[in-house]
């Protein structure tokens, strides 16, 4: 089976930390997302060698076993958080470093990580101490580093993770250039929710160790499955359980309708996009279902827009807790600041519901 | 090193008296050294049989020593800070032992291991070598004191090298070995430095346990501190002379740490 098959298990000072199964197809990226200490890092460590697998673990590459191949024999490429380029080489002796350990001359590697230099755009770097470098450079060369061993799995944590937002952005188009050419596996964890929908072509949810969703991004995003990811990708999530008659009786105390319900007393996981979300001075009077007085928490700029932070005013009415996102005209006419009483509203078709 | 706006500030008279005292102490009798050293004579001192013996001695004792403790200290130290087996921290304390031991006792220690009678000595004796009171046991004893300091400097770098940097060396198709040589050991190469540096120093300082575990032989075994101990009653001039070079040496070697190797190791341990 060509590609990566990953069955992992690991525990550390008895606690589980993995314990999932994975395959990859070649060519395909993979992000990883999940809380802090799910277990992303761990995976990707295990994929290069780096931690003891517990029996009946099995990280297989290409059809060759590799669960007991040493790191150094398994052709996968691990690009740790900020790149860790060797800070006592220059840029070109970093890139140079795999190929000179897989027996090349000094000469020829420094001629191949030249190229590869070269094909990130980053060739003038060459002679420059790895220290002295940003920290998007630094990204540019990591990553030319491991894809000038030719691995057959890329492994990136956090590739963007210490980035400010102008290298971000740029690291984030080199990332969707270069590694969608990669024509192994790579595997990319990430924090940031454009990150994963943009760059990745399927997404892997792992919370405590295990991988709870297993998705392409757009039906990711149309239905999350947990609390955690619909937050990450900035959304309204509400959990609670079904009551009959097109109603969800939430977690936190409140109620909303919604359509296309599964059946009575299931769990569910209500979101809502924070656009999908209107305010209003007076009660409203139009057709959505939803309806709630709410006390402003908070407002920031997001984007062009202004996202509002909403408490429910009276406890029962409405989720406890909402944000809506509302041009910047609309907060000058309503009037709205932290501590101002509005009404929200949401249509009951604008409300995703997935079981839980 | 820090920008931050100089404390306007008087410092406390008993502090400053103080401290000048010791300043004082520590620094007066070097001056001595300097101003009754045979400066008129030293052309002919430096030339004596005695002096110039001692100090080829003292070369090859300090520097065997350097080579010894480069070649097994630094793997000691690699096993003591990467290396989980039981009983690490019982082993990390006793290889300190010597740095605080008398050296006149380590001397004995090393006669009741490879004296005649000793542990291993007698295994030597029948190949037919005998190891005290030759130059070989002045390398040896100067080993013994000066190792630890190497060890205990080297297995600091090794502890806290960022792993990282090692896995990622190793994804990229490094054994263990050339990992080692081409990442660990570059990025601990300032702590090496001041490590050998120091246990060079201490080698050249040795004189407890060689006089017991080497004695005091003119040429073979007298290194210049016990040079320095032997004539001083009889040929001060010789001694304040010996003690003159040794003096230069010392400071040389703490002005070069201070200034060239200690600092890249600042920045490093900054990063």
């Amino acid at each position: 089976m060509s590609g990566l098959s990953v069955r992992a298990q690991v525990t550390l000072a008895g606690v589980t930390r993995l314990d999932l199964s994975l395959h990859a197809e070649p060519g395909s990226v993979i992000a990883v997302v999940g809380p802090n200490g799910a277990g992303k890092s761990t995976l990707l460590r295990t994929v290069a060698g780096l931690v003891e697998l517990s029996t009946g673990s099995k990280v297989m590459v290409d059809g060759h076993d590799l669960t007991r191949a040493a790191p150094a024999l398994r052709r996968v490429a691990y690009v740790p958080q900020d790149g860790a380029l060797f800070p006592h080489l220059t840029v070109l002796d970093n890139v140079a470093y795999g190929v000179r350990a897989s027996g090349e001359g000094r000469r020829a590697a420094r001629t191949q990580a030249r190229e590869h230099l070269q094909r990130l755009n980053v060739a003038d770097l060459a002679d420059r101490p790895a220290t002295s470098l940003s920290g998007g450079q630094s990204q540019r060369v990591a990553l030319a580093r491991a894809l000038a061993t030719h691995p057959k799995v890329l492994l990136l944590d956090e590739p963007t993770g210490s980035l400010d937002a102008v290298a971000k952005t740029d690291v984030q188009s080199l990332l969707r250039h270069h590694v969608r050419d990669f024509p192994g596996v790579t595997l990319l964890v990430t924090h940031d929710p454009s990150e994963a929908l943009t760059v990745a072509s399927r997404v892997v949810v792992l919370d405590d160790g295990s991988v709870v969703q297993d998705d392409t991004p757009e039906r990711l995003v149309r239905s999350p499955g947990s609390a955690w990811l619909a937050k990450m990708l900035n959304l309204n999530a509400w959990p609670g359980h079904v009551r009959g008659r097109g109603i969800v009786e939430l977690e936190d105390g409140g109620q909303v309708s919604a359509t296309d319900l599964p059946g009575v007393e299931v769990s569910v996981l209500v979101t809502a996009s924070p656009t999908s979300l209107m305010l209003y001075t007076h009660k409203p009077s139009s057709s959505a279902r939803n309806a709630w007085p709410a006390t402003v928490t908070d407002v920031h700029p997001h984007g062009e827009r202004v996202r509002v932070s909403l408490d429910a005013a009276r406890p029962g009415e409405g989720p406890a807790r909402a944000v809506a996102e509302v041009t910047v005209a609309a907060i000058s006419d309503l009037n709205v600041a932290p501590g101002s009483l509005v009404w929200a509203a949401v249509k009951a078709t604008d409300l995703t519901v997935s079981p839980m | 090193m820090s920008t931050a706006l100089k404390r306007r500030s008087r410092p406390p008279a008993a502090l400053l008296l103080l401290a000048l005292l010791a300043g004082t102490f520590l620094l007066l009798p070097l001056i001595g050294i300097i101003i009754r050293a045979p400066w008129g004579d030293l052309r002919r001192t430096i030339t004596e049989p005695v002096v110039q013996q001692a100090f080829g001695v003292s070369l090859i004792a300090s520097t065997g020593a350097l080579v010894a403790c480069l070649l097994v200290g630094v793997p000691l130290a690699w096993v003591l800070a990467r290396v989980d087996f039981p009983g690490r921290s019982l082993v990390r304390g006793l290889v300190l032992v010597p740095m605080v031991l008398p050296p006149v006792v380590g001397g004995v220690a090393l006669l009741l291991a490879f004296g005649p009678r000793g542990m291993l000595g007698q295994t030597f004796e029948l190949m037919g070598v005998t190891i005290p009171f030759t130059t070989a046991a002045t390398v040896m004893a100067a080993t013994f004191v000066s190792l630890p300091f190497l060890v205990l400097t080297v297995e600091a770098a090794f502890g806290s090298v960022d792993e990282r940097y090692e896995d990622v060396a190793e994804t990229l198709g490094g054994s263990g070995w050339h990992v080692f040589r081409t990442v660990t050991v570059p990025l601990c190469r300032p702590a090496i430095f001041s490590g050998a540096t120091l246990a060079w120093a201490r080698a050249l300082g040795e004189f407890g346990a060689t006089i017991t575990f080497a004695g005091s032989i003119a040429g073979v075994t007298q290194t210049m501190p016990l040079a320095v101990y032997e004539v001083l009653p009889t040929r001060p001039d010789d001694a304040l002379t010996l003690s003159l070079l040794l003096l230069a040496i010392s400071a040389t070697v703490i002005v070069l740490l201070r200034s060239h190797w200690l600092g890249p190791l600042r920045t490093v341990s900054q990063q």
